[in-house]
This record gives C-alpha cells, structure tokens and sequence, in this order.
C-alpha cells in the first residue's frame, strides 16, 4: 500500500542555528494514526508545521521532500499551497485558547473554512452540515455553540471547535499538534475521543503530535520516535513499545511509569521494603485542617481549596497531585504563609501560620523553604552561583564572607554540581544544573521543610530521573521533611511516600503512594494513572 | 435597564468632575501668570510702557471688570456663572464668551471633523501597507513613513506646503477662512498628522496580532490567504489599541490644528486661544479651556461605546454555554 505521506530526507533550520530537523524520513500510511513522540526540542512541532508549510518566520527547508498522494508538495507554490490546506490537509493546533479569533463567532470562524474552500454549499446545508459534525464532537447543543464568542467556551470546548474546523472540509490527512498538552486530562480524552470518531466517520489519516507516549499507546497505530531532530524508531506501536531498539526509545518508556505498568509496582515494592518512616515521631510538620480559601469579588469568588485536610510527619514526602487550575499552588502558598486562609487551621512546624506576623514568617521562612518550577526563570541571570546560593545566608546575616563561601561551596559538593560552578551564571548552566542550584539555594538555611512546587517538571524526563534521585537522597542524608505539588504522577511514583489527589479545590482521595496508585478509587486518579 | 442608567449617570457625573477640575487647575495657572487684562488691554502686558500708564488708575479699570475681587470671589463667581451655562464676557472685547466661541467653533470642528474622516482611512491603509506586502523593502518602508512624519514640526510642514501648493505651483489659497478651496490645504497637512500617529499604533497592533496563532496557524490552515487574514481577521482586532489612544490623540489632533490655524491664517479656536492666552483674557482662556474638557469627555466617551461595539468579550450578556 502506498503511504499517503511520504517524507524524505526533510532537513528544517531555524535562521542560521542547527537543523531543528535533519534528513528526516518516514511515511504515514494511509486511514491510520500515526504518533510522532518526543521530548521538547526534538523537532515534533516543526515537523508537524513544516508538512502544512507553516513554519515560523524564521524556518526554512533546507533540503528533502514531502509527498501527499505522491505529488510533490515541494512543486506547488504559494499559492497553489495554499489549495492543499483545509480542502486537503487539517491541522489542529496546540493551544486552543490562542487558536480562534475572540472576536468573531465560533459559527462565523467554522462558516469560514467553507468559504475559503470553495465549498459548493449553500448557506443552510453549511449549517445543517456543522451542526451534525459539532453532534458528533460531543457537543449537545450545536445551534448555542454556532452562536458562541470563543470565551464563552471552555478550553476543552474551544478544542473540539477545532477539531470539527479541521475536520470539516473532509480533508484526507488531518495533523494533531499536541492538541491535549494544554487541557485537564479528562477533558483531553474529550478531545481525543472527538477525534476518533470524526477520522472514522471520514475516514481520514491522522498524524498525533505528542510528548505523551501513553496518549500515543492508546491512540495511534504507527509509531516514529524523534530525537534531536532525527528520527531514531518507528513502525507498528505495538512492536516499538514491546520491543524498543533504540536507546533513547528506552529511556523515554522508562522514565514514564503510566507505560511501564509493571514498574509502578516495582516502586511500590521498594517502599514495602523501604524502613517505615518515623511516622509518628512527635507532631507532624504540616497539619491543615478544614481550609479553605477563596478568590475573588463577594458575587463571583472561586473557592481555590475547599475544605482540605491533611498531614504530613517529619521526614517523609507529601505529594498533592492536581492539574492547573486544582488549587495545589494555593494550598503550597498558605502553606508557607504567602496566604492566609478563610477559615481553616495552618499549622507549620509547630507555628500558627495564619496569625504568624512579619518577624514569625520571617522564622518560618528560615525553616521551610520553596524550590520552584521553571529552573530558568526562578534564578537571577545576573548572579553568579556563589550569589545565589549564599543570597539566604546574606538575607539572615549568618556568619563571615569566608564561613559563607565555605557554605555555598558545601551546599554545591551536596547537590553534587563542582565547586569550580561557583563562578558561573545561571545562563552556562543545562536546566538540569539550573534546578540543583535552585535546591543548593533552597537548602541555604538548613530548613526542616521543603516545598517543592512541580521541581522537575519543566525538565526532559531523562533529566528528571537524575533529578529525582538527588532529592531522595538528600532526604535521606538531611533528614528533610517535602511538601511536593504536581500534576505527574510519575514524578509521584518516584519519591512520594503519601499522596492526595486534588481537582477543583477538594481532595479526591490520599492514603500512601501505593495504595492510591494500584488501587485508585476514582474515576479521576484513574485518567491521571491511564494505566 | 437600571444598570444603562447607573452607567449613563456615572459617566455624566464623571464628565463633570473632569470638567470642573480643568476649569479650577487653569483658573489658578493663569492667576500666578504675570500681567493682567487690563494691562494687555492699554496694550502692554510687561513692564517696559509702565511709565506710560501711571495716570491710569488701574484699579478702576480692575474693579470694573471684578479682577480686584480677592481670588476665592473671583473663582465661585466664574464657577457658578460655568454651572449656569454663562461663561462671562471677554475682558477685553466685552463680548459674551460663548458668542466668541460660537463664531470661531464651527470652522475648527469643520477642520479637525474632515482631517479625522480623511486620516483614519488613511491611518489604516498605510498601516496594511506596512504589514501586508511580500516585499520586506516596501513594508519597512511603509512602516517608518509614519514615524518620520510625527517627528516633523507641524509649522514646518505647513510652511513648506504654502510654499509649494499656493505660491510655486498656485493651486490652493495659502490663507484666508472662505471657501472649500482654503481648506485643502490645511486639512492636509492635520490629517497627514493624524494618519500618521494612528498608523503608527495600528501597526503595532497588527505585528501582534498577526503573530498570534489563530491569525498565524488556524487561519491559513482553513487555506486563508495572507491578506485575508489581515483583512477579516486581525484588523478588528488590532484596533483596539488603537482606540485606547484615539482620545489621547485627539487632543494632539487639536494642538495640530491650533498651529495650523495659526499658519494659514484661520479664524478658529486656534487663533482665538493664542490671542487671548497673549492678552491674560481670563475669561475666553477659561472658556476654551471648557470647550476643550468637553471634547475630551464626549470623545472618550465615543470610544467606550466603540469598545462595546467591536469586542464581544466585553459586553454584558454572558451566555454561559454548558459546561464541561
């Protein structure tokens, strides 16, 4: 059979940097899915914009061809390009939020890709048409849609907008540019669900952008591996996953545990095997009790978290586990007394929290501090290491200029980076380094407590596991007591010894990391596991 | 309905407070200003012919049109006369304040209204110049045409257009009020001024918009073509800017036409704002000084309505559709 899209030999460059894509070939057989995985960086998106001929501004085909129906899409111009898109090729974006215009209707945005196809149809058998395909997506009430500004939907609705857009021309290959990375799990099973049943009902071929080789498992039928711009597998998804020949496809399904089913429980083991931590040793070192905060005016506040309960003993990691938008960031912040509570009891290391003043945060502070999430953003470009670890020492007027440097030289041997570091600035450093110095900095003051707000996730899941690994073992070393929030389970697996499971402001269910993971009672933790 | 009304009054409530407030600032302004009206009026307003007026008892002439009153009586005075629609009289003519007015308003609305209505279009044709052509060299260009005109003096280019349109080539009065033809020229060179700001916004409006993605991916996947989805897409919303600074700009629109005026020779607010300001005419300044507020509010207050008018997310009626 031949493929319907055949690439080859595709190389794409941004300006004069590196090839983003370099002599890539694949071919996507015709009615099938076809998933391209890959972690951030390693071309997938460009991939995706280059086929529809939509790169950046600053993109450029070096060199390779792109076949659909074996014409040669490099012979079309512009113009004739241009032909090809919606009529034949649909794309569905990443970011459905940005994708449609906020000013014009979702009918008048879907009515359009009619018109700019010349579609023979009159206006009401445009209408009658978009109404059956918005049925289709899930939506029960297609005429309220039509007649909808884009912000009066909600993301995962906006997505399967496009998805019909993409959709409605009939097109024979349709491309799916992450098209969930930005939604709430269940809501993206939406999205994937709207997509299954519209490329069966037309029969289309559709290519799946993804990062996510879970959502790739369960969605696609063929399978190619990028890696730094090169494709390094591909075939049937079933043979790559069961038996995967390249070494980077490996690491990839083992740093993510909703694949490697078997390997949850191996983390469960370990924790069986691991001693019991000391649990009950005195009071524990968080204690929430009924709190609940809300934001907003009088008439329209958001109850951010809502009645939340829960502790955590000393030396042991707490994992709250939501998705943006669950309230997990909130609860970290008051937590650490960055906000106080409407009603409810905080209590952090023996301290009041809410009725806490400037000089008892400033105590608190010293005991329990915070890593954050992006490692590029969280450090002062300007500073060197030496500067930025010692900066807590500065900022609490501990010890002499030498007994400082004597510290940061430590804090560098303790997240294992050399002590040569000291001088360099955050901009010499890989992301993976960047999040060490956040956690040198971070261990500063020898705090009891650390929060740990989503450490890893803007990191490659390579670098993760190294990262990951350090925090445990500092644990172990320092006695250390984690607060960790993320929306990765994986993650959790990994070093969590309890887990809550957070969604709209209230806890679902927590219990230890094994239980709810083996055994999740909710349909919710079940979408998050999608084991 | 109560909440149009509730709308309606704070704004009539605010329009008034804007309008009082720019009454009492210039009130106080012009008092620390040297010299009086009764000094412009015997025709110096310094102290060089101070000899020349010493049999004069200016206090006399003072007290007759009420500036010996101390300061306190002399503004409650003028502000009641402003709540009852009674601007004075002109303390050097003695005419009312409001004929002065009425007689030089309608050449300057005239004026300011045909240079809006030509530099608008003109703003957002050389604003799609600026974005939309394949050629990089034909929109650089475009785009730094704008910039190069505001940063030319507005007198200099108003000169330069005597000299070249009525006394090179003679096609059009170089002065004068009378006629349609007296107003090429001036309208001109305004609605050049105001096409070129108003340019300058919307192409910062429309890089942004065109590099978002619905504008750089959704589109032309539906198969649009670059100018279509400049045209039907990012114009509307690219304007938005624009009408943020458009009230702002329509005060430099009218400092534009005051020089303009005043360069062609025009009777108009223009003029009459520089006479007076020159004679400390305390009276026609504070009078303007109103006309000037009230344009102000009523233009901004245009441009609130064109919000509501071209975003959809800022109208009221939320209709929530389901939910997830």
């Amino acid at each position: 059979m031949t493929p319907l899209v055949r690439i080859d030999g595709l190389t794409v460059a941004y300006g004069h940097r590196a090839p983003a894509l370099s002599s890539v070939s694949l071919d996507v057989p015709a009615g099938q899915v076809t998933a391209v995985i890959g972690e951030s960086g390693s071309g997938k998106s460009t991939l995706a914009h280059a086929v529809v001929r939509l790169l950046p501004p600053a993109g450029r085909v070096l060199a390779g061809r792109i076949e659909l129906s074996g014409e040669d899409l490099g012979g079309r111009g512009d113009k004739a390009f241009r032909a090809l898109r919606g009529r034949h090729i649909g794309f569905v974006p990443q970011d459905p939020i940005a994708s449609l215009n906020p000013t014009k209707t979702v009918g008048a945005q879907l009515r359009e890709a009619f018109a700019l196809a010349g579609s023979p149809l009159t206006a009401a058998l445009v209408d009658e048409r978009l109404r059956a395909d918005l049925r289709d997506v899930g939506f029960a009430d297609p005429d309220t849609v039509l007649a909808a500004y884009p912000h009066q939907l909600s993301g995962g609705m906006r997505q399967r907008v496009l998805v019909t857009m993409a959709f409605s021309q009939r097109p024979e290959l349709v491309i799916a540019d992450e098209p969930t990375s930005a939604l709430d799990v269940l809501v993206g099973q939406e999205v994937l669900r709207a997509i299954h049943t519209a490329r069966a009902r037309h029969d289309t071929t559709v290519v799946l952008i993804t990062h996510d080789l879970a959502l790739a498992r369960r969605n696609a039928d063929q399978v190619v591996v990028l890696d730094r711009g090169e494709v390094v597998e591909s075939g049937p998804i079933a043979e790559v996953f069961a038996d995967p020949r390249h070494a980077y496809t490996r690491s990839l399904l083992a740093s993510s545990p909703r694949i490697a089913a078997g390997r949850v429980r191996s983390v469960a083991e370990t924790y069986r095997r691991r001693e019991s931590p000391a649990g009950d040793a005195g009071e524990p070192v968080i204690e929430l009790t009924g709190v609940s905060k809300r934001f907003g005016t009088a008439r329209r506040a958001t109850l951010a978290v809502d009645d939340v309960t829960l502790s955590v003993p000393r030396g042991t990691t707490f994992a709250l586990v939501g998705e943006s938008g669950s309230g997990k960031t909130t609860t970290s912040r008051l937590v650490l007394g960055l906000e106080r509570p409407d009603r409810g009891g905080v209590r952090v290391l023996g301290l009041d929290v809410p009725t806490l003043r400037r000089r008892g945060l400033r105590a608190l502070r010293r005991q329990a501090q915070i890593v954050y999430q992006s490692p590029f953003e969280s450090l002062n470009p300007r500073l060197s290491l030496r500067g930025i670890v010692g900066e807590p020492l500065e900022a609490y007027r501990i010890g002499t200029r030498a007994e400082r440097a004597a510290r940061v030289a430590d804090l560098l041997d303790l997240v294992r980076l050399p002590r040569s570091f000291v001088d360099r600035k955050p901009a010499e450093l890989s992301g993976g380094q960047r999040q060490r110095v956040a956690i040198a900095r971070a261990l500063a003051l020898a705090p009891k407590l650390l929060v740990l707000d989503e450490p890893v996730s803007a990191l490659d899941a390579t670098i993760q596991a190294a990262v990951l690994g350090l925090l445990v073992e500092l644990q172990r070393e320092l006695g250390l007591t984690y607060f960790l929030v993320t929306h990765d389970l994986a993650v959790v697996a990994e070093v969590a010894d309890r887990v809550a499971v957070m969604r709209a402001g209230r806890i679902l269910e927590q219990g230890p990391v094994e239980e709810v993971i083996l055994r999740p009672g909710q349909d919710y933790t079940r979408a998050l596991l999608a084991v | 309905m109560t909440e149009v009304v509730r709308t309606v009054a704070a704004k009539l409530a605010r329009a008034v407070v804007v309008i009082l407030a720019a009454y009492s600032a210039s009130f106080f302004l012009l008092f620390v200003l040297p010299g009086d009206a009764v000094l412009a009026r015997i025709g110096t307003t310094d102290t060089i012919g101070s000899a020349d007026v010493a049999d004069l008892d200016l206090e006399l002439l003072r007290a007759e049109v009420g500036l010996s009153d101390d300061l306190w009586t002399q503004y409650t005075n003028g502000i009641t006369g402003l709540l009852r629609g009674d601007l004075g009289h002109s303390l050097i003519t003695e005419q009312p304040v409001t004929e002065l007015l009425g007689e030089v308003l309608p050449n300057t609305i005239t004026l300011t209204a045909l240079s809006l209505v030509v530099s608008v279009p003109l703003g957002f044709a050389l604003a799609v110049l600026a974005v939309n052509p394949r050629s990089r060299a034909l929109r650089s260009f475009a785009s730094l045409l704008p910039s190069a005109y505001v940063s030319l003096p507005v007198f200099w280019v108003g000169i330069l257009f005597v000299y070249l349109f009525s006394i090179t080539l003679g096609w059009f009065p170089s002065n004068g009020s009378q006629g349609v033809a007296s107003l090429v020229l001036p309208t001109a060179v305004l609605s050049l001024l105001g096409a070129a700001q108003f340019a300058q916004v919307l192409i910062s409006g429309l890089r942004t918009e065109l590099g978002s993605t619905y504008a750089a991916v959704t589109a032309p996947a539906k198969g649009a073509g670059r100018f279509h989805t400049l045209y039907r897409h990012c114009l509307r919303n690219a304007s938005f800017p624009f009408l943020a600074v458009f009230g702002l700009r329509i005060g430099q629109l009218l400092g534009g036409a005051v020089v303009v005026e005043m360069v062609f020779s025009r009777t108009g607010l223009g003029r009459l704002m520089v006479d007076s300001v020159k004679a400390v005419d305390l009276t026609v300044v504070l009078g303007l000084v109103v006309v000037l507020a009230g344009v102000y509010v009523v233009v901004n207050a245009l441009v609130d309505v064109g919000y509501l008018l071209l975003d959809p997310r800022l109208r009221r009626r939320n209709v929530e559709v389901g939910h997830d």
